[in-house]
């Protein structure tokens, strides 16, 4: 479809009539882009958009319900820890291509790392927007606060951030047909792999590991020494069932650019199942670490069964568990057994809201639990996160309409590295 | 699989400096250990049997702090009316007092002072990840707002909820907590609130002394105090402590913290990470280089065939 | 008279008058926060206590405190409750062992002067459940806080180098 719908015009538009406008002219591109999704993205960005440049223009204290018991909310909750925690399909699609050698995902891969990529970027958005003092955001590299977890987290995601520009680098090449620079992104392509693999692990953990810092603020069923190893398997699963829903939509939405490639809906069932079965062994594994932690934190007498079984926070924790990790893990046995990719999808979104629950019950619900005034976010953070996912839907769709993402170009086939 | 020696060797090698290098970067067990603890530094004492709930120390922290000056009666330090309802510090005030009535202490009423404890470890120096927050040999914690990014780290992580935060300004908020008048200090001066107190409920001077200090009256004869010094152990010891008649739970004090300094918590952790940029690298290199041939050995035979 | 008198009186005596002026100005000083003197005995402690004293040693904030000491000996039965830790019959001034230091090492005993008034008017008022217990119930606010020693240099949150505002 790119590049071949050029017709006989002058030169000096063509490329951005056929790069940007995908070949249409401008009345026909502005027409295309009426569509129902389109429609509700723009009554969103109307009203987040002004809300975000409130939040510039006013500061913290007029947008949100932040307060000096309650300094962290549904920005960072939502966009930062979420969105980091399912942002991980880039990560382990690469690692499972490129170091373990599952060759028969590699149509995976593309997707994977454009879905990462774009999550670590609009987490940090969230990140930005919850800051004091977004502009100073480069001090920690000239001061190096090497004592905090958090200098470990930022010091990742921004190192990780490249790592992952760098893997996508390749489809933003070959769409502007740039040769030379393809192959040499071939040769350190390893090396970022490797790179960046040790990056996630790190800073996936650390963000757990920041609560250490928190044993009397943070509710005893969910502080735990264990925090950094359960965010870390958590992130795994969470993003392998965020990788089953994106390709689940992408399949749909952008199901023209798959004729003729090797998208058949069989193939991709079974690559589906394929990763319903890492996601469950990563739950499972996830299962047991929070098993295991909360036998400890009972034995130690951090909490007592009265908490768990009496109060408000130990339902709560069962919730959590029960809904997020339990009922995934069955729905993926189920799939699996059956071969049922349509149980595998489902049970990827409930494992991704699982995720997010647990992600809230650790910096909203559970930290703070007994300051005497609570936290909720006002609807201008809700609407801030709405925008900032938006945006970053619409420029992965934006992407994956122009760029060689779900398909290949014929002048660059596919490498073996 | 078709690997030489030599490559095998070259990508060993390789991983392991670009892991070596990440690592070099990584956070260490002996930076968190970078304040020793100054056996000669200051403290304050805080005797909330001799408080009698004037406010003059909040009036003189306002002073010496520069703070927004109360603007009517009601906002007044001599106002005493406010200690009707519990209040905590904010960004306008680095110290409150309360008040807890007889029906709640059980005993006699009491007020209680509070502020920044000013702890041996603080778990803000170790969240802060531009080193804005200093552990100073004198005992004051600071804080500089010329390193902060406003991630609110420092306010999470404080056990005490002390640090407060400029929420209303858009571009350059601070964080604001008391610095046992850290420039006074320094110069040989004590705080605002000690110098002030009618009541010499607190005394600023050598935190060793000030323990001898505490004791003496936890000591005396039907002295009547708790026997406990709150800020000796907690957190791994505070330079701001505090002796009391009445239980420290009843004024709302933050018992519940144990005796095992914050940043503590962390360090095994962060001994992990050097491990993990050494080791790793290693690891998922041998990996690839195990399973690159797959896909490449199929197309050999097919080639062949 | 003698040869040489005139030599050995005339010091002598200038010695005399220099110690007994001496004395007076000491005497006076010590004495300086009561106006009128001193020292009833015991038994007869109510005629012979001033009627009022002037406590104005510390003039920073709060103006002079005119306090009723006659109606105090009243409250107080006995002059020893509030002249603690002292022989009877002799009665000094707070001031006398309380120095206007307030306590910084654990060698201090005693409590400075403002809280040696504060700490002994305000706890009796606080057990006894009557009698002023508000700043301004016992001396006015002055409308400037006087300067204090160091010079009121305001405290800035800043790191031990840099200074920021």
């Amino acid at each position: 479809m790119n590049g071949q719908a050029i017709t006989a015009v002058d030169e000096k538009t063509s490329w951005f009539r056929d790069k940007i406008l995908m070949g249409k002219t401008v009345g026909e591109y502005v027409r295309s882009l009426v569509t129902p999704f389109n429609v509700i993205a723009a009554m969103i960005l109307a009203v987040g958009l002004p809300v975000m440049a409130y939040r510039f223009w006013k500061g913290l204290g007029a947008s949100t319900h932040l307060s000096d018991i309650n300094p962290w909310g549904l920005w960072l909750g939502f966009d930062m820890f979420f969105g980091v925690a399912v942002a991980t399909g880039g990560f382990v699609m690469v690692v499972g291509v490129y170091l373990f050698g599952r060759k028969d995902y590699k149509p995976m891969v593309r997707p994977a790392i454009l879905t990462g990529f774009l999550g670590y970027f609009f987490a940090i958005m969230g990140l930005a927007i919850d800051l004091g003092r977004y502009w100073a955001l480069p001090l920690p590299f000239y001061y190096f606060g090497t004592a905090s977890v958090l200098f470990l987290v930022a010091e990742h995601l921004c190192l990780y951030l490249m790592i992952q520009f760098i893997e996508f680098l390749p489809a933003v090449v070959e769409w502007l047909n740039l040769k030379k620079i393809r192959a040499w992104l071939d040769k350190i392509h390893i090396g970022a792999v490797i790179l960046g693999s040790v990056l996630v692990m790190g800073h996936q953990s650390a963000l757990g590991a920041m609560f250490l810092l928190m044993p009397t603020r943070l509710h005893p069923l969910w502080y735990s020494t264990f925090i950094p190893y359960l965010f870390f398997v958590s992130c795994l699963y969470g993003g392998i069932a965020m990788l089953i829903i994106e390709s689940m939509i992408s399949h749909n939405v952008f199901g023209y650019q798959l004729k003729g490639q090797e998208h058949s809906e069989a193939h991709m069932n079974d690559l589906t199942i394929g990763l319903a079965k890492a996601a469950a062994f990563c739950l499972f594994a996830y299962f047991a670490l929070m098993t295991l932690s909360l036998a400890r934190g009972l034995a130690h007498g951090d909490f007592t069964m009265n908490t768990l079984m009496h109060t408000g926070y130990g339902w709560w924790k069962w919730f959590e568990i029960g809904f997020g990790v339990v009922l995934p893990m069955f729905l993926y046995a189920y799939a699996v057994r059956g071969n049922n990719a349509g149980l595998a999808r489902a049970g990827s979104i409930v494992a991704v809201l699982g995720v997010m629950i647990n992600r809230f019950n650790v910096v909203m619900v559970g930290l703070n639990w007994n300051a005497p005034v609570r936290y909720f976010p006002s609807w201008m953070e809700i609407m801030g996160s709405l925008t900032l996912a938006t945006i970053g839907v619409c420029v992965f769709k934006w992407i994956v309409n122009r760029m060689p993402v779900l398909y290949r170009l014929p002048d660059f086939p596919d490498v073996d590295h | 699989m078709a690997v030489s020696r030599r490559e095998f060797l070259k990508l060993m090698a390789g991983a392991g400096a670009a892991g070596a290098a990440v690592a070099a970067g990584a956070p260490t067990r002996a930076e968190a250990h970078d304040f020793t603890g100054n056996p000669d530094r200051y403290g304050v004492l805080c005797d909330t049997s001799l408080c009698i709930g004037c406010r003059s120390c909040e009036g003189a922290c306002n002073v010496a702090n520069n703070l927004p000056k109360p603007v009517d009666k009601a906002q007044a330090f001599e106002n005493l009316k406010v200690l009707d309802t519990k209040r905590r510090m904010d960004h306008a005030h680095f110290t409150v007092v309360n008040k807890f009535a007889k029906a709640e202490t059980g005993r006699a009423e009491t007020f209680v002072k509070q502020q920044c404890m000013h702890c041996d470890e603080p778990a803000c120096f170790a969240a802060c990840l531009a080193k804005a927050f200093t552990k100073t040999p004198e005992g004051p914690v600071v804080y500089a707002s010329d390193h902060c990014i406003g991630c609110r780290y420092c306010m999470q992580a404080c056990p005490f909820y002390v640090p407060t935060y400029e929420y209303q300004d858009a571009f350059t908020p601070r964080v604001r907590k008391c610095t046992m008048c850290y420039d006074r200090v320094k110069a040989g001066g004590i705080p605002a609130c000690v110098e002030t107190c009618p009541q010499e409920a607190l005394i600023f001077g050598k935190r060793d002394d000030l323990l001898k200090i505490a004791r003496r009256r936890l000591d005396a004869e039907n002295s009547g105090y708790v026997d406990h010094i709150f800020g000796e152990k907690e957190v791994g010891g505070t330079c701001w402590m505090y002796i009391s008649k009445v239980p420290f739970d009843k004024l709302a004090f933050h018992t519940e913290v144990g005796i095992e300094a914050l940043p503590r918590l962390t360090y095994g952790y962060l001994a992990t990470i050097p491990v993990l940029h050494v080791g790793l690298p290693v690891l998922l290199a041998g990996f690839y280089v195990i399973t690159r041939g797959i896909g490449k050995a199929s197309k050999d035979e097919e080639a062949h065939k | 008279m003698r040869p040489g008198f005139r030599h050995t009186a005339a010091p002598v005596l200038f010695l005399l008058l220099f110690s007994l002026l001496t004395a007076a100005v000491v005497a006076y000083a010590e004495n300086k926060e009561v106006k009128k003197t001193p020292a009833p005995a015991a038994a007869a402690a109510n005629d012979m206590a001033p009627e009022t004293a002037t406590l104005d040693s510390l003039k920073k904030l709060y103006g002079p405190v005119e306090f009723t000491h006659k109606a105090h000996t009243g409250y107080a039965g006995d002059c020893a409750v509030c002249h603690h830790h002292s022989q009877p019959g002799e009665y000094f001034p707070c001031s006398q062992c309380h120095s206007g230091k307030p306590i910084k090492t654990a060698k201090d005993r005693l409590p400075g002067l403002k809280a040696a008034y504060h700490q002994q008017c305000m706890n009796c008022h606080k057990t006894s459940g009557s009698g002023p217990t508000g700043c301004t119930d016992c001396h006015e606010k002055l409308k400037q806080p006087a300067a204090d020693k160091k010079g009121a240099q305001p405290t800035t949150n800043a790191t031990p180098k840099k200074t920021e505002q």
